[in-house]
């Protein structure tokens, strides 16, 4: 049985805020990670941001706009973004501050996602102290630790914030049968067949949100073919 | 057997096409108002005779999230599954258990919970009141002051309503899933979800 890349993905992105109590400036850093069968095949996986300091209304902005195109053969291990914050000291040292995950909503449609965000706790009291004092804070070997569930159990953390991500989601299948949005869509496809009448612009040109179904394959799937046409 | 399990778990992938599949994405969100919220959370998944487990871990444990900044604890465990069914029944649940662990090192049970995996495709956002077994007023007591309180011996209490309905509970806190399912092949069934 051959393995065709079935599902395709594209996600447009903007990191939009983010708010770490402790910090007075934070630098997002995004990796767009694609465990298993999935490949990117547009975009960068890694955007990072500048710092931003505190505004006048004491928030953070910091904008960071982020494109990707993925493929897979089965949506098992669906990708996943991982964020690596950073904080710069008064003598301009960078420092992590945060780390954390979110797996790319599978449902198209824009979606505005919350991410805290962790640091590992330091293992003893004379460990925090040296971390104050070096300004410097425990940090992973691997960046893109939280990307997967393995090894977390050993681990003590402590959220220190959140970062406001705002993801578009466009998803193209090639194979019929996978759904991946609530049928609220195809009950109006089943109401419209028996008036033959098409009720919106949408069923008229046969644009669908869900790649996949039946109509998409008859009207040629044009406004999922858009995405995967970035490159 | 983890050989005869491979040659298992290749002829179910075969076939897949023909059963109907399940897949999870998504995070063990948060949990608040266990006290101070050091806490880890175990998951377990329960499924029913049709279901097979394809790919993914159906049990996994999370880090110890210990708050300074926030109130709540926050997780970010992700859960991968691939599920496929060949029955509408015993459709999955998630049994967990959170244990806290307090300022010695010691890990006690603060509270059970049981999700169930959603049934239609889409972005979910699951949240479950949690409970822990209550004891005499003694245990409470020793509970509250010393800590370590009551644990199940096992967990077929969350799965079996005739064993839970003999427990007593106290509610603990709540914890939070954000959980994305796709469906496959349901429609060809005619299962409407």
């Amino acid at each position: 049985m051959e393995k065709s890349d079935s599902v395709s993905l594209t996600v447009h992105g903007n990191v939009r805020i983010t708010e770490f109590p402790e910090e007075s400036n934070v630098c997002v850093k995004l990796n767009t990670v694609a465990v298993g069968d999935w490949k990117i095949i547009t975009g960068d996986t890694v955007a990072l941001s500048s710092f931003s300091y505190r505004g006048a209304d004491n928030r953070i902005f910091i904008d960071l706009p982020f494109e990707c195109g993925l493929k897979g053969s089965s949506p098992f291990m669906w990708p996943r973004l991982v964020l690596n914050c950073f904080s710069k000291d008064t003598s301009g040292k960078d420092c992590v501050v945060g780390y954390g995950v979110l797996p790319i909503p599978t449902e198209p449609g824009k979606h505005i996602c919350r991410v805290h965000c962790f640091l590992p706790e330091p293992s003893s009291i004379v460990q925090q102290m040296m971390a104050k004092l070096r300004g410097m804070n425990a940090e992973f070997v691997d960046p893109l630790l939280p990307a997967n569930a393995d090894g977390r159990y050993a681990c003590r953390t402590s959220t220190r914030g959140y970062v406001d991500i705002e993801i578009n989601v466009s998803i193209k299948s090639s194979e019929t049968g996978y759904r991946f949005a609530p049928s609220a869509s195809s009950e109006a496809k089943i109401n419209n067949s028996h008036q033959n009448v098409p009720s919106s612009i949408a069923d008229l040109a046969g644009i669908v949100a869900v790649g996949g179904e039946e109509h998409a394959d008859i009207f040629g799937a044009d406004s999922e073919n858009e995405t995967t046409r970035t490159a | 057997m983890g050989g005869l399990e491979d040659v298992f778990g290749e002829l179910i992938f075969c076939y897949c096409s023909l059963m109907a599949e399940v897949f999870v994405s998504g995070i063990i969100a948060s949990a608040r108002g266990f006290g101070d919220n050091r806490l880890s959370i175990r998951y377990q998944l329960s499924v029913g005779g049709g279901w097979r487990i394809v790919q993914g871990e159906g049990e996994g444990q999370t880090q110890t999230d210990c708050p300074s900044v926030f109130e709540n604890a926050y997780f970010g465990h992700p859960i991968d599954l691939h599920l496929a069914t060949s029955s509408i029944q015993g459709w999955p649940r998630l049994l967990i258990q959170i244990w806290h662990h307090d300022n010695y090192g010691r890990q006690e049970i603060a509270g059970y919970g049981t999700l169930l995996l959603p049934t239609s495709p889409g972005k979910h956002v699951l949240t479950s009141g949690c409970w822990r077994p209550k004891g005499n007023w003694r245990e409470e007591m020793m509970h509250k002051l010393v800590g370590g309180g009551l644990q199940l011996t096992s967990l077929s209490a969350l799965e079996d309503p005739t064993i839970r309905e003999k427990i007593i509970s106290v509610s603990a806190g709540t914890v939070r899933f954000e959980l994305n399912i796709i469906t496959k092949n349901f429609s060809r069934y005619g299962i409407l979800s």
